[in-house]
């Protein structure tokens, strides 16, 4: 199937350039061969998405300009069936209410722990029926 | 010859004439057969109509029978009920009196508080069993119908009349006779109820001897037996057929001699009747009774229990621990839970399997705490402050946690554990915590540790810090006690009921089951708004504190 798609498998929105490489290197490690498209600027989140239409979305809350949460709210505006899974390096209580009012699905905390990256693809495969861990 | 044709034209107009009156009689005799057929058509019908009458005015007198039997039945109930009631309130009102009145100021106040303090314990416990018995009548009453663990089952009943029993200089004991299933279909709460029953009478009628609950599998029935058998008074015939009827004991003055309701066998019995059981009973008067609660288990009953280990009552497998209760294993865990006692006695069982632990004291520090680290296992109380365990464990399972959420918690009925099945919990403890269960969701969750040379050590260990932890609670008891008797006085409802949840949640596990008890009742009663019952039942439960309190304090003298 995603041969035949034109888009990616996850997009990786992060200001910072060593999450991005970590996150990446996580995912191809469950994941062997799937396509990811990084985006370092929360602007440039929504346009990613239209062009690309990715299954899961890794969204970073704390970016200079748009914080993810706002961009999460203009996400679920234009494409209300994104996959969503919000990035942070502080799960404050206050964070993780705001990410799932704003329609989230899925709560990361920075650093990364592979187990709870395993959640998200799980969480995905259950919503979605496709499990990117044996495209 | 021919016919004149006058006479021709008469004959032919009496032939039709004729003619006619034929058809006319056929009419005639149609029309009587129809009056006929319908007039015993209408005999028939009148006859189904008389008969109908009948059977309704007898269905009616049955039904007026029914409602003036039922009714005796009630006002029977009721002047029971006022009897019953007058007996205990007349000794309380009589006493308080007399302690009021300065001509017998000589009298003994201790015996006369003591007096209006049993009489005032009666009617709670008469209270209580009418009003289980009104929802069981009115068919109010929801039962569980759950896998419940026999030798969970049991082993709570010891734990709660065992030490009763001691007390009294009797022997009890628990003969399952091996295998056993494992569960049985029904309500714990319920079948708990019975076999406690049973344990209590056993209890009152019996001055020598012992008191046995055997549990017998009948795989040729599909039944499981739970017996309660004592070496007590006994009864007649006679007297076991007045058994199950409410507000009768096997004589009259029994009641003075053994108090009691007279409820609890009548509620048991509809009870195990509910749950699909049934009760039998035995007796030899001089000799002492058994009373049997048989429950279905079907044709297959499950997997079976084939360890006498599993009967054995906490006390007695303590010694067993060292080589068996303690599993060596690693991980991570997170413990989320506001007491301080839980936090501690939690701690130290989990500490003393190698695994490392994180405490924290609310929901809300526990969702963070949770999705920022990477625990293996999550132990969640339930009630806690700022956010609940169930609020936190909706929200991680929100938020794509998939790890393991074990609910702790000592309200085990059937709605909450829906319920916290519905929020996402993996699974639910008991408190107060049973050390093998604690462990074997431990091992169940956490990898084994590569090296278990150390696990006996930490045996002692954890045997240390219990009595640690006993030590320090009985130390912290009066100020335990000085704050339930404040917020009581102070009708502070809710800091009553944070205190008396953490006392209720701790004291089973490190000795105390008797304050455990009486704080369930305390904590319902706030929950549900009934105040006056909370007060009474705390002012009970301040008393028994004082008490285990007094037993501490003899003890710690007696002691060089």
């Amino acid at each position: 199937m995603s041969a035949l798609r034109s888009g990616c498998d996850v997009l990786v929105a992060d200001d910072s350039g060593h999450a991005r490489e970590i996150l990446s290197a996580l995912l191809r490690q469950f994941c062997p061969g799937i396509e990811i498209r990084e985006v370092r600027d929360g602007a440039a989140v929504v346009e990613a998405w239209v062009q690309w239409e990715p299954r899961i979305t890794f969204l970073d809350i704390d970016m200079p300009g748009q914080n993810g949460l706002e961009i999460l709210q203009a996400l679920r505006e234009n494409s209300p069936q994104a996959f969503v899974a919000m990035v942070t390096g502080h799960s404050s209580i206050q964070n993780v209410q705001g990410a799932l009012a704003g329609g989230a699905n899925g709560f990361i905390v920075k650093p990364f722990k592979p187990q709870r990256i395993v959640d998200v693809l799980e969480r995905y495969r259950q919503l979605s029926g496709h499990d990117l861990r044996h495209a | 010859m021919n016919m004149d044709p006058i006479e021709l034209e008469i004959e032919q107009a009496l032939a039709a004439e004729r003619a006619r009156r034929l058809q006319l009689e056929r009419e005639l005799e149609q029309a009587r057969k129809e009056v006929f057929d319908t007039h015993v058509e209408m005999q028939t019908l009148l006859l189904g109509l008389d008969r109908t009458v009948a059977e309704r005015t007898a269905e009616m007198l049955a039904a007026r029978d029914a409602a003036i039997a039922a009714d005796h039945a009630k006002s029977a109930f009721l002047a029971n009920m006022s009897h019953e009631i007058r007996t205990p309130l007349t000794s309380i009102i009589g006493f308080a009196e007399l302690l009021l009145d300065p001509r017998y100021a000589r009298m003994s106040r201790s015996k006369a508080l003591a007096s209006i303090l049993s009489n005032g314990r009666h009617l709670l416990e008469l209270v209580s069993d009418v009003l289980d018995l009104s929802k069981i009548e009115a068919d109010g009453l929801d039962l569980a119908a759950d896998d419940v663990s026999l030798p969970g089952l049991l082993l709570e009943v010891e734990s709660m009349m065992g030490p009763r029993a001691q007390a009294k200089g009797l022997q009890f004991q628990l003969l399952p006779q091996l295998p056993v299933p494992r569960h049985v279909r029904g309500d714990f709460m319920r079948l708990k109820q019975i076999v406690v029953n049973f344990c209590s009478n056993a209890l009152k009628f019996t001055e020598a001897g012992g008191i046995e609950i055997e549990l017998i599998h009948r795989p040729q029935r599909g039944e499981v037996e739970v017996a309660v058998a004592d070496t007590g008074i006994g009864m007649t015939p006679e007297e076991m057929a007045r058994l199950f009827r409410p507000f009768t004991q096997a004589d009259a003055s029994t009641t003075r001699r053994y108090g009691g309701t007279g409820l609890g066998l009548h509620i048991s019995r509809q009870l195990a009747e509910r749950m699909g059981g049934r009760i039998d009973v035995r007796s030899t008067p001089g000799a002492g009774s058994r009373f049997a609660l048989c429950l279905p288990t079907g044709p297959t009953p499950g997997p079976m229990v084939h360890d006498a280990r599993e009967f054995m009552p906490l006390h007695q497998a303590e010694a067993a621990d060292a080589e068996h209760g303690i599993p060596a294993l690693r991980g991570q865990v997170l413990l989320a839970e506001d007491g301080e006692h839980n936090q501690r006695l939690v701690g130290a069982l989990v500490e003393a399997t190698g695994a490392e632990l994180a405490i924290v004291d609310n929901g809300e520090r526990a969702v963070e705490t949770a999705l920022d680290g990477d625990y293996d296992l999550v132990l969640m109380d339930i009630q806690m402050p700022t956010m609940d365990g169930v609020a936190a464990t909706a929200l991680l399972r929100a938020s794509g946690y998939a790890g393991p959420i074990v609910a702790l918690t000592a309200n085990v009925m059937r709605d909450d554990l829906r319920r916290y099945r519905e929020a996402g919990f993996s699974d639910a403890l008991a408190k107060p915590i049973e050390r093998h269960l604690l462990y074997a969701v431990l091992t169940r969750h956490l990898g084994a540790a590569r090296d278990t040379a150390g696990a006996p050590a930490t045996a002692d260990k954890t045997a240390a810090v219990l009595r640690r932890l006993a030590a320090e609670f009985g130390a912290e008891l009066p100020a335990t006690i000085d704050s339930l008797a404040q917020s009581l006085a102070r009708q502070d409802w809710r800091e009553l009921r944070r205190r008396v949840h953490e006392l209720k949640g701790v004291a089973g596990s490190i000795g105390f089951p008797e304050l455990t008890r009486l704080a369930q009742p305390v904590e319902a009663s706030i929950a549900a708004g009934r105040h006056e019952a909370a007060a009474a039942q705390c002012a009970l439960l301040i008393g028994a504190a004082r008490e285990a309190r007094a037993a501490l304090d003899a003890r710690a003298e007696v002691r060089p």
